[in-house]
């Protein structure tokens, strides 16, 4: 089982005129071939700072512990050379929101071939059949490779997103909120044809989003990100269905299963705002929001426990009375 | 059942472009809210909901058909629709881009307030009062703590609930609700939907919602009624329809809800058709899975999905689909 | 219970000064734009304060007391001109001229190009188009020949040719506040407006102006720009005022008595570095004012 991805004890904070900024305060994720691994969370919680990592895109101002491992190498340190390699040619991204992420003066059949081109993977060969291959392998015409962006309908343009990713045979690809902005039927296209392209090409998926039903259902393991830390860990389902810790609660709650009675007529939510990275919360970040929290929580830092076999959760109550806690989050 | 206090009739809305197709965006709808009621509009991009919602607002005219308002048709002066916009009010998807960036929360919910100049019609109220109490029932407490505000100081949720407190300061009879916590992050969704649900228990508002997502018609609409293509091809009950769906569109569209595992997966192939080319018959019969696998020849009724159209859903109370497939709605 | 509407209002207004003291704080770390800033400060003041810092007698061509075009010394800093006056004092009187045109005509380009380009952006009928056809006839009618003609229909006077210079700028504001006008009634915050009932005035006075005034305030610093150096120009082809000294009138003279054969450089040089002064003066304020509206946009979204 080859690790593509190695994530150890990252921390990334930005400096700026007000101080540094902690958006990732301690995280650590892997990611094997062949293996879909959910990133939850919501605006705020430093999972598009951990995704600037892994290709090294972070801004300037941002400082970086702990270390990144694609495909074994350490993406901070490595030489220019090394790392124009290690992009798109070893790892790639879909970025968030396709209809800004492209060009809208240049073909995106041109804008596929770009990365093609760039690293001459088809060496004096045709760049033009290759980019038709990665057409048809991502569900769209070749001919389509003539149109504008604005031509193309949402989930086209997301499938063209995941082509250009797919261009230098990466082996890894991260996905940044791939389906958020998507009809329905359109996100479960674009989350087949995901599905499919990991099994047919070995590749490792790191989705992120944070939609915690979309996680659940097309992952094999979920990590729920809160204020820069892992809350929550396990297998994707486990933690859809039965989470543990009460923020991956009101992630999983904010879908409700249709059919479920008790979620007819009563929304669930989470009071206040995702805190704000410069002004933490003592203790549990999560305890001004949380709907059980303890006295004891606004003073400790949460313990990770292990709620069962590989499913660590940050959270003082884990382990604790079990079934009243649960039983507090689900009234 | 009393009188509805919005009745559409035979509706149709059609765009043309210069020289181009015309796009018939709504073609033939009809479609009653009772008073106190929710009931959610859901349907994909190119459904015409959003263009159904934007003409019960008296935003667009329509080509055929009748709005009816509280037993009077939709006014097409001026004047009378100045009077009618207080009486049926919109909160727009994107909270963000629907607030004036140069105006304090304060300036944008008195809006309404000072156009229809509310302050002269009330006895002893200020604006001041007013603006207060419409911030306070959508939840912004204390009010006078926002009212300088900036929306850039917000965060997506209140913002949110600035528009929905510029909708209310008017007291507005009916709702519409586009897509109205889309944008928002997952765990405070819940929070919004509970907050139109309380307005509804509280001041009798009637709401009418548009959106894509099911999830969101089970935890707060009575009814629901799913369009396609300018039609509605199924409406009924929340907890009829999406426990047991009638239309082949309506099957696929719940089950690909992720959530829905037990359910297995009808992915639609293609795109969501053009509504200036609706295709004859059925309009759904392209793409319609009873048709490909053969539900529909076996039950005959094949010749009817391809070339015979079916008559505007009628929508009155019970639970109906339109499709040749379904023998006879339910009583 | 809250304080009466008046006191909201106070409140308002004082967030709104607050904001103002912001932008000032934000331009004055720009430092080329307070050089601007100063430069066009002291233009100011030398034209308030023209009778304390030269005797007015001494544009009186009569009364002229130097040689002719004789070179700086004590008495004349700046030598003199083909009348014996000071060129100095000439040259202070005249910063007068320049200013008042430069900034009488920009008003009435900005207000009537603003006016024009918001109408005619937010109504889509027939008047809208009107406004805008109109608007694009005087943007090929060319500056010169009818600068010529209307100078000799209505007179040549520091009236006419702000008017001429007015008359003439506007439509390139005017299309510009229009795309802008345009852009932004797209967004839906303009739409909430009308379904809360507002009309055409109140849509574009409360939302689309404010939204639009960064695009106006960069326009206008350029807007000044163009209106001195057509004042400087008109005033050299000779359709000035020809009883009131502008730096484009120095210009003129220098030229038409041979100074830049003769080499008496201090007849021509320092009009023509006073306008360059004061264009570039308010191309660099320009300039930081752009710089700031732009980021507190970016920082918004």
């Amino acid at each position: 089982m080859t690790r593509l991805l190695e994530i150890e004890g990252l921390e990334v904070s930005y400096r700026t005129v007000s101080g540094e900024i902690p958006a990732v305060r301690g995280v650590d994720l892997t990611v094997d071939a062949g293996e879909t691994v959910g990133l939850a969370g919501e605006s705020g919680c430093g999972k598009t700072s951990l995704a600037s990592t892994i290709l090294r895109l972070q801004p300037a101002n941002a400082t970086i512990r702990g270390s990144v491992r694609v495909g074994g190498k350490d993406v901070q340190t490595l030489g220019w050379r090394d790392l124009r390699t290690l992009r798109w040619g070893e790892a790639a991204m879909v970025f968030q929101g396709a209809l800004h992420s492209l060009n809208p003066v240049q073909r995106v059949g041109d804008q596929i071939a770009e990365p093609i081109v760039l690293h001459d993977t088809v060496p004096g060969g045709d760049v033009r059949a290759r980019v038709g291959e990665l057409l048809e392998q991502v569900g769209l015409p070749p001919e389509r490779a003539r149109a504008y962006p604005h031509q193309l309908s949402g989930g086209q343009r997301q499938r063209v997103m995941i082509a250009m990713a797919l261009a230098c045979r990466p082996q890894l690809i991260v996905a940044d909120e791939p389906t958020t902005a998507l009809d329905v039927m359109v996100q479960a296209q674009v989350l087949d044809l995901l599905s499919s392209l990991v099994g047919e090409l070995r590749l490792g998926l790191l989705m992120i989003s944070h939609d915690l039903s979309v996680l659940g259902t097309t992952c094999s393991r979920v990590a729920v990100m809160y204020a820069g830390r892992i809350v929550e860990e396990g297998p994707a389902w486990a933690v859809f269905q039965d989470p543990r810790h009460p923020y991956a609660g009101a992630l999983s709650a904010a879908f409700p299963r249709i059919g479920d009675r008790a979620a007819r007529y009563a929304p669930t939510g989470l009071t206040g705002d995702p805190p704000d990275p410069q002004l933490l919360p003592s203790g549990c970040t999560f305890h001004p929001r949380c709907p059980v929290a303890l006295d004891e929580c606004s003073v400790h830092d949460p313990p990770i426990r292990l709620a069962a076999r590989g499913r660590p959760v940050a959270c003082v109550l884990v382990g604790r009375e079990g079934d009243e806690r649960s039983a507090a989050q689900r009234s | 059942m009393s009188a509805p206090l919005l009745s559409v009739r035979d509706l149709a809305v059609a765009f043309s472009s210069r020289g181009g197709p015309v796009a018939r965006a709504v073609d033939g709808v009809d479609l009653e809210v009772g008073s106190r009621e929710v009931v959610a509009v859901v349907g994909e991009s190119g459904s015409g909901k959003t263009t159904l919602a934007r003409t019960i607002l008296g935003l667009e005219r329509p080509a055929e058909g009748t709005v009816e308002f509280d037993g009077s048709p939709l006014p097409s002066t001026v004047r009378g629709l100045r009077a009618y916009r207080r009486r049926v009010q919109l909160v727009l998807q994107d909270p963000t881009g629907s607030l004036n960036p140069r105006q304090t929360v304060y300036e944008s919910v008195a809006e309404g307030i000072r156009i229809h100049r509310l302050v002269m019609e009330s006895d002893d109220a200020t604006e001041v009062d007013l603006v207060d109490q419409a911030l306070t029932r959508s939840g912004l407490r204390p009010a006078e703590r926002f009212f300088l505000r900036y929306p850039h100081e917000l965060s997506g949720g209140q913002r949110q609930r600035v528009v929905i407190a510029g909708a209310l300061a008017l007291e507005p009879d009916l709702l519409i609700a586009d897509e109205p916590v889309s944008s928002l992050d997952a765990s405070i969704r819940g929070e919004i939907l509970a907050l139109l649900l309380r307005l509804r228990d509280e001041l009798g508002l009637t709401v009418l919602v548009i959106t894509h997502d099911l999830g969101l018609a089970w935890n707060i609409a009575d009814r629901i009624a799913v369009m396609y293509l300018g039609r509605l091809v199924e409406c009924g009950p929340t907890e009829r329809v999406l426990a047991d769906p009638r239309h082949p569109y309506t099957q696929a569209l719940l089950s690909v809800v992720p959530e829905m595992r037990h359910l297995e997966p009808v992915v639609l192939t293609g795109e969501p058709p053009d509504p200036t080319r609706i295709p004859d018959g059925c309009r759904f019969h392209p793409r319609c899975p009873a048709l490909a696998d053969g539900r529909a020849a076996s039950a005959g009724i094949d010749a009817a999905c391809r070339g015979k159209p079916l008559p505007v859903l009628d929508t009155v109370d019970h639970h109906s689909a339109a499709c040749w497939l379904v023998e006879s709605p339910s009583g | 219970m809250s304080g009466s509407t008046p006191t909201q209002r106070q409140l308002a207004w004082q967030r709104r000064r607050q904001s103002a003291g912001r932008t000032w704080a934000d331009f004055r770390r720009h430092r080329s734009g307070m050089f601007g800033l100063g430069i066009f400060v002291l233009f100011c003041l030398m034209a308030l304060f023209a009778p304390l810092l030269a005797d007015e007698s001494g544009l009186d061509v009569t009364e002229a007391t130097g040689g002719v075009l004789e070179g700086p010394s004590w008495d004349y800093p700046l030598g003199t001109d083909q009348n014996g006056r000071s060129v100095l004092t000439v040259l202070i009187w005249g910063s007068r001229v320049s200013l008042m045109v430069g900034l009488l005509a920009t008003a009435i380009s900005m207000v009537l190009g603003t006016l024009v380009g918001l109408a005619s952006g937010h109504y889509r009928n027939f008047f809208g188009s009107a406004l805008f056809r109109v608007t694009e006839w005087f943007l090929v009618v060319p500056f010169l020949p009818l600068a010529i003609v209307l100078a000799s229909v209505l007179g040549p006077s520091l009236l006419t040719i702000s008017f001429v210079i007015g008359i003439t700028s506007w439509p390139g504001t005017a299309l510009l506040i229009r795309a802008q006008t345009m852009s932004i009634e797209a967004r839906p915050y303009l739409e909430r407006a009308r379904v809360l009932g507002a009309g055409d005035w109140r849509q574009m006075s409360r939302h689309v102006l404010p939204n639009v005034m960064p695009m106006v305030f960069a326009n206008t610093t350029l807007t000044v720009v163009i209106a001195i150096l057509s004042e400087t120009t008109l005033s050299f082809l000779g359709l000035g005022d020809p009883l009131r000294e502008s730096w484009g009138a120095m210009l003129d003279q220098a030229f038409e008595v041979g100074a830049i054969t003769t080499g008496a450089w201090w007849f021509f040089l320092p009009p023509g570095i006073c306008v360059m002064l004061i264009v570039m003066s308010f191309l660099l304020i320009g300039q930081a004012l752009e710089e700031i509206f732009n980021p507190r946009l970016r920082e918004r979204s």
